[in-house]
């Protein structure tokens, strides 16, 4: 007899239902796996022979031949031995159909016949209850993180044996998270931008960067505080909704970063990969391909520290996912897509050894050096970057916090951002686009119509400033975003004056 | 015959005489056809038992049943097909044993059920 | 690197101290160079020449000066000496090229081989508009020798030789050393006591440079008349002259010091800051603003 058990497979962060047919034939003893199973799902074989055995069940004494129906596409993970235990189980007879049909598996076995945790049970849990399963036995260790899908029944389920107690009829409780999960508003687990002392100008550039969806790049000398207002960056940002949070936790599931005491995202991510990162791990990869860094930091920010020690070669890999707000991984056979929609922030010391320009240290870079270090701050990666900031260190520290004058706080910046967010969210209600960043050419026209004194003023800019000819459609969208803060219907002169003070980088490979 | 034949044939004469002792019908000895050919067949409750028979003098030349290689386990495994395709067999569970006979003042048996996983 | 350009080979010519077209100055030192070669206009060398040298490390601020120097000069028919180093001397070069003034680079190497390489392009600017000058024969690579040496001619040719900003062991205090003894007048930009590449400079105005705080002052030095400089004397409205009086106050700022003391918002002073260095009021750098004059 043919035993049929439902479980599922991932390809990327989709799942997509599989059968697993077992049949027991007069033939040498053995197991065979047909379709197109990988490596992983081969080596079930022994985990599952011991794993029945160490259950105490008597593993049959025929052929065995399983199918992961349907046979055309490829089956990944660790997942299958439990469905392909209970299915060569069920086919010599330890169960009836009506008991297990109605049920799908997921959970990796253990020589002892303990079930482990896998990685990707979310994504594989909404794939099934997305095509009807409404009972799904999975792994004790996965059940906290799978207890976020709504419509369906989990089983947390220890053991093989346990599972078959289960199916057998033996008493057992579905399984509910005890743990209310609030996710959404940040909750400044990184800091808050009060605790920045001055660097007011940085905050409101940060502010308009967050607002419209800009990148932004940071220069300043070591120790002036960029990284500590780059990871405050999520406290200012909108609410995470819940189908941001369910993607963003999707990805740490397949990417094996969630555990029982973390089942799920519910805070924006904040990324800092280091510099001597290789393409793989920033842009996802490997044999079996899982998600980098860039997909980590979906719905969130992708912090660069020291950006032009990165590799030239991993950063022009960036472009890509950078514009499609997605990263597709080939291989040989197939392709894999994981999201990438970040907000990019990258930060920069003048030159390598930190104090070029810096009236109080030496600089102590050779001018090949210099050279070498400008020409990797140029580039494909920072065109995308509308917002360009320097950070200069805050003298008089002391005599700002004798002043007893707050800084701008986390809470008024994220005010003024959501007030910006809205009013695009109105604005491209039929464009399919959200922010200001996202405008294309034929957008920018119709959305940000100039009057002459900003024509004007633009176009002295140009000529003045040392601003390059492609810095004016990102100057005219900073200014948009201003505006929208402003809560101005169009744009003026004065938003163009300041989004032009965000170019000051521009000059840099022009004159000096 | 040489000597090794003659150990051969004298271990498998040890291999049946254990193998009745428990119960098992003797089918056919030294079944030979083109693909391969097979020590012992014999028959237990719902097995159809092929059996490969290895003797030696001592273990210092290693397990004997480690002699058993991939290929040859191939051959058996075709020989036992054309077996049971020529005959009325196929409605037992067909199995690959392997009995080892280290020779000695009191010869040793290992009997390795189902060998084929 | 250090490889003979072959297109200047070809335009390089001799002078020796016999011929007329030496340069006048440079003839009344006690060691002049026994034989000049050089690519250009050889008479500049003989007009009124005024040197501005400093650090090959210059803080944008003295960039900014070493440029509006040269400008300066341009401007006003002072023809611009300096080394064609990194830094300071580029910028010297710069600024008078910029309003089509004339300017020469004495190199501590042949006259076609362009050290720092990085200069190339400069270099054809300057012997195509100026002149390259050089005590070295064709194909002498510079070493740490050479430019010591080449300092005398720099400050001989000129009536005054400006530091425009040095280290304490910078090779352009060589430079006023020679300049004094030849005779010339030594000026040098005082600099903020915190700054370590003011310190050269300082160090000299205690020793008896001329403290150059002014540049129209050179001009009046030497005996020339000032002209007018380019400048759009555009009209400032009411917060943009609130805020350019701060800054001019305070010397070097950043945008948060001008929110804090006026109590401005920031996005109002990033706007009005730019609107100044589109004028011309002020110039930024690292975060830093300061005023242009």
């Amino acid at each position: 007899m043919i035993s049929k058990i439902n479980t599922a497979t991932l390809t990327g962060l989709e799942s997509d239902i599989v059968t697993v047919e077992t049949c027991l034939t007069n033939q040498l003893p053995g197991i065979s796996i047909t379709g197109l199973a990988s490596q992983t799902i081969q080596e079930s074989r022994e985990r599952v022979r011991v794993a029945i055995a160490a259950s105490g069940f008597k593993f049959p004494n025929k052929k065995v031949t399983i199918n992961l129906a349907p046979a055309w596409s490829r089956k990944e993970g660790s997942h299958f031995d439990l469905p392909m235990a209970i299915g060569i189980l069920a086919a010599s007879g330890e169960m009836k159909e009506q008991q297990y049909a109605d049920y799908a598996f997921i959970g990796e076995l253990s020589l002892d016949g303990s079930i482990n945790p896998v990685a990707g049970a979310l994504p594989l849990v909404i794939g099934l209850r997305d095509v009807g399963m409404k009972k799904i036995i999975l792994p004790k260790g996965n059940a906290e993180e799978a207890s976020i899908v709504r419509d369906v029944t989990l089983y947390a389920a220890d053991s093989l044996k346990q599972s078959i107690g289960l199916l057998q009829g033996a008493e057992s409780t579905p399984y509910k998270s005890c743990t209310e999960y609030r996710y959404g508003s940040p909750d400044g687990i990184n800091g808050l931008y009060e605790d920045v002392v001055g660097q007011e100008s940085a905050k409101r550039a940060i502010t308009i960067g967050v607002a419209g969806g800009h990148g932004l790049f940071m220069m300043g000398f070591p120790g002036s505080g960029k990284t500590m207002l780059a990871q405050r960056i999520p406290s200012i940002m909108p609410e995470l909704t819940y189908e941001e949070m369910l993607e963003a936790t999707k990805v740490y599931s397949v990417a094996g970063e969630l555990s029982n005491k973390r089942p799920m995202i519910t805070q924006r991510p904040f990324r800092t990969p280091h510099h001597t990162i290789s393409a793989a791990a920033l842009l996802g990869g490997g044999g079996i391909p899982k998600p980098g860094e860039i997909s980590l930091a979906h719905h969130g920010v992708l912090f660069l520290d020291e950006f032009p020690e990165f590799s030239r070669q991993v950063l022009e890999m960036l472009r890509q996912p950078l514009e499609e707000r997605k990263i597709n991984i080939a291989r040989a056979a197939h392709k894999v897509t994981f999201p990438s929609n970040i907000m990019l922030v990258a930060a920069s010391n003048p030159c390598k050894c930190g104090f070029y320009g810096d009236d109080r240290h030496q600089c102590t870079c050779t001018p090949a050096q210099l050279n070498h270090y400008r020409s990797k701050i140029s580039g494909p990666i920072l065109d995308r970057i509308d917002l360009q900031i320097e950070i200069p260190p805050v003298r008089y520290k002391e005599l700002l916090e004798e002043d007893g004058i707050p800084g701008k706080s986390s809470a008024s910046m994220r005010e003024a951002v959501n007030k910006a967010r809205k009013l695009q969210r109105e604005r491209y209600i039929n464009e399919g686009i959200s922010l200001n960043s996202e405008l294309n050419a034929a957008q920018l026209r119709k959305y940000c119509p100039l009057d002459t004194y900003c024509k004007a003023l633009l176009r002295e800019g140009i000529e003045k400033l040392g601003l390059s000819a492609r810095a004016f459609s990102k100057v005219v969208k900073v200014a948009r975003t201003i505006a929208d803060i402003d809560e101005a219907a169009s744009i003026r002169t004065q938003h163009i004056a300041e989004a032009m003070r965000y170019r000051s980088l521009d000059k840099y490979y022009r004159n000096f | 015959m040489n000597e090794k034949q003659k150990l051969g044939s004298y271990g498998e004469r040890i291999a049946v005489a254990f193998l009745m002792g428990k119960g098992y019908r003797i089918i056919k000895l030294n079944y030979r056809c083109r693909a391969g050919e097979i020590d012992v067949i014999a028959l237990k409750d719902e097995f159809l038992v092929f059996c490969e028979v290895k003797t030696r003098r001592g273990s210092s030349c290693g397990r004997p049943a480690a002699a058993v290689t991939r290929d040859k386990l191939l051959h058996i495994e075709k020989a036992s097909k054309h077996f049971m395709a020529y005959s009325n067999w196929s409605k037992y569970q067909p199995r690959v044993d392997v009995i080892e006979i280290i020779m000695g003042a009191e010869p040793a048996i290992n009997h390795i059920i189902s060998v084929t996983e | 690197m250090s490889r003979p350009i072959e297109e200047l080979t070809g335009r390089i010519y001799t002078v020796t101290p016999l011929e007329e077209e030496y340069p006048t100055l440079l003839r009344q030192i006690k060691d002049p160079p026994e034989i000049l070669y050089y690519i250009g206009d050889i008479s500049l060398a003989s007009r009124i020449c005024v040197s501005a040298v400093g650090s090959r490390k210059a803080t944008p601020y003295g960039k900014w000066a070493a440029f509006s120097i040269g400008e300066k000069l341009g401007q006003n028919g002072v023809v611009a000496v300096s080394g064609m180093a990194q830094g300071i001397d580029s910028f010297v070069h710069k600024g008078s090229l910029k309003v089509k003034g004339k300017t020469i680079a004495v190199l501590g190497n042949g006259p076609d081989i362009c050290f720092p390489s990085g200069n190339m392009e400069l270099m054809k600017r300057i012997a195509d508009e100026g002149l390259i000058l050089s005590e070295y024969a064709p194909g002498v690579r510079p070493t740490k020798f050479t430019f010591p040496l080449r300092n005398r001619i720099i400050s001989g040719l000129s009536v005054a030789t400006i530091v425009v900003e040095a280290g304490l062991h910078s090779g352009s205090l060589i430079t006023a050393e020679r300049a004094s003894e030849q005779g010339r007048e030594v000026y040098a930009i005082p600099g903020n006591i915190n700054n370590i590449f003011a310190i050269g400079g300082n160090k000299l105005i205690k020793d008896g440079a001329s403290p150059l705080i002014v540049l129209d002052d050179i001009l009046d030095d030497i005996g020339l008349e000032r002209k007018a400089g380019n400048q759009t004397n555009a009209v400032l409205g009411k917060d943009e002259s609130a805020i350019l009086e701060f800054i001019k106050t305070s010397g070097e700022v950043t945008c948060d010091e001008i929110c804090r003391t006026l109590s401005r918002h920031p996005g109002e002073v990033s706007g009005i800051v730019t609107v100044l260095e589109m004028k011309g009021f002020v110039y930024t750098a690292l975060g830093k603003i300061f005023v242009a004059k």
